[in-house]
C-alpha cells in the first residue's frame, strides 16, 4: 500500500528519521470513542482507519523520502500454514504437494482392508508440518529435511522424519479430537513417546530430531 | 482321515520356542512400498481373526525353520491373493523381542475344514499394540527378503 503519508509521517513525527528502516508492529483494536477525529493529527486519522489487530510493516525508505505501509500477511509469532506456504522450502512444499496422492486413495487400497483418507486428516497433517518447520526457520534460519508423508492405519496419516541419527514417527490420527502420537528413537538409548497437539508450533520436537 | 467327522483337530505340530537367532518372514503389499524401496510404515500392524474374535489380534510372519521367503510369498494364495502383489521382508525374532511390548509366538495353522484347506506349520504371531514405536522400531530393524521388485516365477 502506497501512501502520500510520507511527508506529513516525517512533518510530524517526534523522531528524526535518519536512515531508511523498516518496522513491524501491531494495530491494535483501538478505544472507541477515546478521542474525537478532530484531535488526531493526520497519522492517527489514518492509522485509526487500518484494521485492527493486523500486524502491517512500515517500510522507510530515506533517500525516496517515502513510506510505505504494508499489510503483514503474518498475523502472529505462529504463522497461520496456508499464508506462510508460498515462504516454505522447495523440498517441503514438494514433499507436501505429492502427498496430495493419499486422497486418491480409496477403501481397500491395498487389497488388506485399509480405508480412504480424508482432507481433514490430509490438512491438519500437513499444516502440522508446515507450522512446524516455518517456526523452526524462524529461529534457527535453516530449513530441516522434508518427512515421509504416508497413509497410516484406519485412515491416520504417519509423518516419518530421518535424519542421519534419528527417526521420527508422528501419527495423526483420522479423529479429529484425538491427539497425535510420536515417537522418536536415535542411535543412543535417546529416545521421545507421547502424545501432541497438532495445533501447537511443537518446535521441542524438531530441536529433539536435530540436537 | 476324514475329517468330515472330526469333531475337533489335533494340531500336529507342537507349538515350539523359537529361538532368539530365529529369522520370521513377512508379506509386503506392494501399495505399501514406495518407488525407492521404503516400506510404509502401516504394512506393521496386527490382524484379527474374523472366525475367532477372542484370539489376540497379532502382525502374521512366517518362522524360517518351516518356511523359504517364496513359500511366505506364495501363501498369499490361501487367502485368495496374488503373490506378485507382495514382496517379502525379514525380521530377526531377537530385535522383535527387544521392542517394549511385542512378543513372538509361534502359532501354526491346520485347518482342513477351511476352503481351501490352511496348512502352516511355520506360521507367527508378532504380538503385542502395533503404536508409533512399535511400527517405527518394525520398520528400522526389517530388511527385504527378496530383493524388491523380482517377480514371482510359478
Amino acid at each position: 500500500m502506497s501512501t502520500n503519508l510520507a511527508d506529513r509521517f516525517i512533518e510530524e513525527s517526534a523522531h528524526t528519521l535518519e536512515e531508511s528502516w523498516e518496522e513491524a508492529f501491531v494495530h491494535s483494536q483501538p478505544e472507541p470513542y477515546s478521542r474525537e477525529a478532530s484531535e488526531m493529527n493526520s497519522i492517527e486519522r489514518f492509522l485509526d482507519e487500518l484494521e485492527p489487530t493486523k500486524t502491517y510493516r512500515i517500510v522507510f525508505n530515506r533517500r525516496a523520502d517515502s513510506v510505505r505501509l504494508e499489510p503483514q500477511t503474518v498475523e502472529s509469532k505462529y504463522a497461520a500454514p496456508d499464508e506462510d506456504r508460498l515462504s516454505l522450502d522447495p523440498s517441503i512444499s514438494e514433499a507436501i504437494e505429492s502427498s496430495r496422492r493419499i486422497l486418491s486413495l480409496e477403501d481397500n487400497w491395498d487389497e488388506e482392508g485399509s480405508i480412504a483418507y480424508r482432507e481433514s486428516t490430509w490438512t491438519r497433517a500437513t499444516h502440522f508440518i508446515q507450522n512446524v518447520t516455518v517456526n523452526h526457520w524462524r529461529i534457527s534460519k535453516s530449513w530441516v529435511i522434508p518427512p515421509r508423508i504416508l497413509p497410516g492405519p484406519e485412515g491416520s496419516i504417519d509423518i516419518h522424519w530421518r535424519t542421519p541419527g534419528k527417526e521420527l514417527l508422528i501419527n495423526v490420527p483420522a479423529d479429529e479430537d484425538i491427539s497425535a502420537g510420536y515417537y522418536g528413537s536415535g542411535n543412543t538409548k535417546d529416545t521421545i513417546k507421547g502424545k501432541l497437539d497438532t495445533s501447537l508450533p511443537n518446535l521441542w520436537i524438531l530441536a529433539w530430531l536435530l540436537q | 482321515v476324514d475329517f468330515s467327522v472330526a469333531t475337533s483337530i489335533i494340531l500336529p505340530w507342537a507349538k515350539e520356542s523359537i529361538p532368539y537367532e530365529a529369522l520370521l518372514y513377512m508379506r509386503v503389499h506392494k501399495n505399501h512400498i514406495e518407488p525407492d524401496g521404503n516400506i510404509l510404515l502401516i504394512a506393521f500392524r496386527n490382524h484379527g481373526d474374523p472366525s475367532d474374535l477372542s484370539k489376540e489380534p497379532g502382525m502374521s510372519t512366517d518362522w524360517q525353520e518351516y518356511s523359504s521367503a517364496e513359500e511366505c510369498r506364495q501363501r498369499s494364495r490361501d487367502i485368495g491373493k496374488d503373490p506378485n502383489r507382495y514382496e517379502v521382508i525379514q525380521l530377526s525374532v531377537g530385535r522383535v523381542r527387544d521392542i517394549p511390548g511385542q512378543t513372538v509366538d509361534h502359532t501354526p495353522i491346520y485347518d482342513p475344514h477351511s476352503t481351501p484347506p490352511l496348512f502352516n506349520r511355520a506360521h507367527t504371531d508378532v504380538l503385542g499394540e502395533k503404536d508409533e514405536e512399535a511400527r517405527l522400531e518394525l520398520f528400522k530393524i526389517s530388511e527385504p527378503a527378496i530383493p524388491f521388485g523380482i517377480p514371482h516365477i510359478d
